[in-house]
């Protein structure tokens, strides 16, 4: 059976912005694990993600923030601030990685 | 005052002029599509820049493949790996629903990376550049690269549980706009080198990148061959003009398909818009495993 050229173009387009769409509608498309962090809320290792601040992951660890820099960058070489985000820290410090880091917290 | 007929109006054409025409509507109707999506992306990617804090979408979060690089984190945990979000199983979801119904018209007519490529052979076009004929048997050869990419990225997102390929990816080199927002950060030269190399072999080779080393292809190209709609050769009224080979980016020689055109098929149906002949190309279906389900005495595109 002979169709045209326009369905599946048509079709494909349909279904990816429909399915977007959809996601959105039901509260499914998420497109950032960025969260509102509450002042004074305790966090988990788990709960440190690559977007949050080094000040922000002592705040909700509950330790002092030069502990925290400490931790990521014995050699204190590699200009962390409190106001470094993790992903950051990825770029200056050679072989850090968020989850080697939380394995670490964790022991 | 008269208006006028359009229906009137195409008779009047020639098969020519209207086949022309045919190409015309179609070729800009897939670039202003392809031009949009990868215009929503830009913007994307700029917000996400602009405004670090506001959780905007990454162009990581927006691509169908991060469906596929964390899928077997996923399968095997239940977490997704880092920098990937819902987002992407949705859209890899999509895709994958929409190759297996109508076939593989994400390539040609959606993905922005293959908009660049397009655009590339415009800019070869215009400079008057000559392509580089690759012989048939090579070609053969280096489309496997596709799912060598593909095992690398699914080994490496698995134990890293990263998003390792990033590093790496083209697409993300250049819409991620890293270059332009974070010209220091030393980790984008790995990214912006291998894309500076796929530029240039798309100077060269139309859509390189696609044919021998895009991993989602490699995927999409699988589930094509489980495609409802497939485009379908009749060898009786195909004249072999071979007018269809020239049109396809992807170069896959419709003009020897028997009967279902290659897998590797980017849907963007420049072969079927270029065909002289009424009916020696055309999308067929319903197909199952390349072969057509009969509806009555025989496709349309054989009784012609």
């Amino acid at each position: 059976m002979k169709t045209s050229v326009w369905v599946a173009p048509v079709a494909s387009v349909v279904v990816l912005f429909g399915s977007v769409g959809i996601a959105e509608l039901t509260g499914v498309w998420e497109v950032s694990g960025r969260t509102a962090l509450v002042a004074g809320e305790q966090l988990g290792v788990d709960d440190l993600k690559g977007w949050m601040t080094l000040q922000q992951a002592a705040d909700g660890l509950g330790m002092p923030v030069a502990e925290l820099i400490e931790l990521v960058d014995p050699s204190g070489n590699a200009g962390i601030t409190p106001d470094t985000a993790f992903r950051d820290v990825e770029d200056h410090v050679e072989g850090f990685t968020i989850s080697a880091f939380r394995e670490r917290l964790r022991r | 005052m008269r208006t006028p007929n359009p229906t009137a109006r195409k008779s009047s054409l020639t098969r020519f002029q209207q086949r022309t025409r045919r190409i015309r509507h179609v070729k800009g109707a897939r670039h202003l599509t392809q031009l949009a999506v990868a215009v929503l992306i830009v913007v994307a990617a700029v917000r996400h820049q602009v405004e670090q804090d506001s959780g905007a979408a990454s162009v990581d979060a927006l691509c169908p493949f991060g469906a596929m690089e964390t899928l077997l984190t996923w399968l095997t945990s239940g977490a997704l790996i880092t920098k990937i979000h819902p987002s992407n199983l949705v859209l890899g979801l999509a895709v994958l629903v929409a190759t297996l119904l109508v076939g593989n018209a994400f390539c040609g007519w959606i993905c922005p990376f293959g908009a660049v490529q397009d655009a590339l052979t415009w800019v070869r076009g215009k400079l008057h550049l000559p392509a580089l004929p690759v012989p048939r048997g090579l070609d053969r050869v280096l489309r496997w690269g596709r799912f060598v990419v593909l095992a690398v990225i699914l080994y490496f997102s698995y134990t890293t549980a990263t998003l390792w390929f990033a590093d790496y990816d083209p697409y993300v080199a250049l819409f991620g706009l890293h270059w332009l927002f974070e010209p220091d950060n030393s980790t984008i030269w790995i990214g912006l080198s291998i894309l500076a190399a796929v530029v240039a072999a798309s100077l060269l080779v139309e859509r390189a990148w696609c044919r021998y080393l895009c991993p989602l292809g490699g995927v999409l190209s699988v589930l094509g061959r489980f495609s409802l709609f497939r485009i379908r050769r009749a060898p009786t009224t195909c004249t072999d003009c071979s007018l269809c080979d020239k049109a396809c980016p992807v170069g896959i020689e419709p003009s020897k398909a028997a009967p279902m055109v290659s897998p590797d098929c980017i849907g963007c149906m420049d072969c079927v818009t270029t065909c002289p002949v009424r009916g020696a190309l055309a999308v067929d279906a319903p197909v199952l495993l390349g072969t057509p389900i009969r509806l009555g005495s025989g496709s349309e595109a054989e009784k012609r």
